[in-house]
């Protein structure tokens, strides 16, 4: 705290006025400097604003406290003495100061205390204006913290609702991931498997049972073929028996005539008996003949018919068998593709998500700024505090400035804040802003004991 | 292995931050959002494999909380990190004489976390 104290200077009032001036500039070039502190943190655009009002008041309070400051002064050294010209003006008990006249006023010839009372007058005037300006300080401070307070508020919303959001979207990402991670080998889709390669390969040995099936056919087809044939072979063999016994008989029916025309008229009937074996003999020769022929054209139809047939149906089963052996095959290779295809397509997904997924948690991560951003608007909030409380010390010597005041120092409270910091990078902008261009070091971000 | 791991954050973005990092690695998670928070539920029984805290958290700050973890017999050696944006030098040092076991620097990415928690807590 620095004490105010009234002192025996022997100082003028244009002294006092020049000197209250230096205050009042030094003044605010420290409030600007606090002030150029905060605006390297979030809210800046708050800040600015109180910092411009707070900033232009400043100037106007120290100038007056100054002034009216030395005027005191000089009137407690000057009060008793000699001479001392009467009083028109008074504030808060305080005789105006016999001012020197400007040139212009003493060459003007108006004395000189009563030039003096009314610059008093006007300056204290002043001095109750701004202090009235001085005690608005605290509730405009006030708005502008709680408009801070409102931004950490809403941003800690929003980021939580960030973070809630992202953490639905991982859940998805990892259900996604397990469900795939699950397909891929699970009982469900190994057992899908299994049956379709068994389906597979129960319609192949079906196939073969079929082929087998025909082959077989066929080899009894050309066996009957082969019997019937045979048949046809007996069946000529008894009628060129039966064409022997028809040429014997036929011999025998001549020898028959010869026999009976040697026997003269006694053979005669025998006679006519031979003519009809012999003319019996001949039809059942032509007989035999003609039933050869029959089994002969039998034997060309048949066998082409038979032929015919099993070719055909062979020829048509084979072509049927290609059908379904090409099918059967054509469809294992889309089912092998598919199952293929499938797969690349669930580990491309798979991998995908787990591309998506890292970048997201890192976000989650990174949501963590706004942690850091609360806390470095917690001490902007904690500068304005300072500025605060300061203008309430300023009002309080303004309204009473014949007393002692402790007045807290600005330098003390820039230090103050300083250690409010907690970051390197709040210490590096706040020295920066003081003229300090020392950085502090950054330590690890990680460090095991 | 999944640990169970307590996380003391007077910051509710940083507890939901760390709990989705953590649990998505396949950690237990507790949290608490204050020092007396977290002494009150060690004390109720709560066995963490692993601590981690804040530094500035009101009246008990990280560091207390580290002490009063080093009180207690059955954690008094379980690790306990400190994740802060707190970046003064004497501050770690004032932690790593209370018993502190690491320090991280917010933000913390989930690599980095998790790789300090397998360098930490044994199997994890």
């Amino acid at each position: 705290m620095t004490a105010v104290q009234p002192h025996a200077a022997k100082a003028t009032p244009r002294r006092g006025f020049l000197i209250g001036s230096a205050v009042a500039l030094l003044g605010t070039v420290i409030v600007e400097v606090l002030l150029g502190l905060m605006i390297g943190s979030p809210g800046r655009d708050l800040v600015l604003v109180a910092g411009a009002a707070v900033a232009g008041m400043a100037v106007g309070s120290v100038v007056v406290y100054g002034t009216l400051r030395h005027s005191d002064r000089w009137l407690s050294h000057n009060a008793d003495a000699p001479g001392f010209p009467p009083r028109s003006g008074r504030i808060d008990g305080v005789d105006p100061p016999a001012v020197a006249a400007p040139d212009s006023e003493a060459a003007a010839g108006k004395p000189l205390h009563k030039l003096a009372a009314k610059q008093f007058d006007a300056i204290s005037a002043k001095a109750l204006v701004v202090t009235g300006e001085l005690g608005h300080y605290k509730e405009l401070l006030g708005i502008l913290r709680d408009q801070v307070t409102n931004v950490s508020t809403e941003t800690e919303g929003a980021a939580l609702d960030i973070l809630t959001r992202l953490n639905e979207i991982d859940r998805h990402i990892q259900d996604m991931i397990a469900f795939l991670n699950h397909a891929g080998t699970s009982d469900k889709m190994v057992d899908l498997m299994d049956r379709t390669e068994a389906r597979m390969v129960a319609n192949r040995r079906l196939l073969d049972e079929f082929r087998e099936s025909c082959d077989q056919a066929s080899v009894e087809s050309k066996e009957r073929l082969g019997e019937f044939q045979s048949m046809v072979a007996d069946l000529n063999r008894v009628v060129g028996q039966v064409r022997g016994i028809s040429r014997q008989t036929n011999m025998l029916s001549f020898n028959a005539a010869i026999e009976a025309t040697r026997a003269g008229e006694a053979g005669k009937g025998f006679a006519v008996v031979a003519s009809e074996v012999k003319q019996l003999s001949r039809g059942s020769d032509k007989a035999a003949v003609d039933i050869q022929d029959g089994i002969a054209r039998l034997q060309v139809a048949i066998s082409v018919s038979l032929q015919s047939m099993v070719h055909n149906r062979l020829e048509a089963e084979r072509k049927g068998f290609d059908v379904i052996s090409d099918s059967i095959a054509e469809l294992t290779e889309n089912l092998d593709r598919f199952i293929s295809h499938q797969r690349d397509v669930m580990t491309k997904i798979h991998e995908a998500s787990e591309v998506i997924a890292h970048p997201i948690m890192a976000l989650i991560g990174s949501i963590q700024f706004q942690d850091i951003t609360r806390q470095e608007l917690q001490h902007v909030s904690q500068g304005m505090e300072f500025v605060a409380s300061h203008s309430g010390q300023l009002r309080v010597v303004l309204e009473d400035f014949g007393k002692d005041h402790d007045l807290d120092s600005i330098q003390t409270m820039i230090a103050e804040l300083m250690e409010q910091y907690v970051m390197s990078q709040e210490r590096n902008i706040h020295n920066a802003a003081i003229g300090n261009g020392e950085l502090e070091e950054t330590g690890p971000l990680v460090q095991l004991f | 292995m999944g640990k169970k791991i307590l996380i003391v954050d007077d910051s509710p973005t940083i507890l939901m931050s760390m709990r989705a990092m953590l649990e998505r690695a396949g950690h237990a998670v507790s949290n608490a959002a204050s020092g007396e928070e977290a002494v009150s539920v060690l004390k109720g029984g709560l066995k963490p494999d692993l601590v981690i805290t804040d530094f500035h958290m009101g009246a008990m700050n990280g560091i207390d909380l580290v002490r009063e973890v080093r009180k207690m017999t059955a954690l008094r050696f379980i690790p306990v990190l400190m994740v802060t944006t707190e970046s003064q030098q004497a501050k770690r040092l004032e932690a790593k004489a209370a018993g502190a076991t690491g320090w991280l620097v917010k933000p913390v990415q989930p690599d980095a976390l998790l790789q300090v928690i397998k360098q930490v807590v044994p199997g994890a």
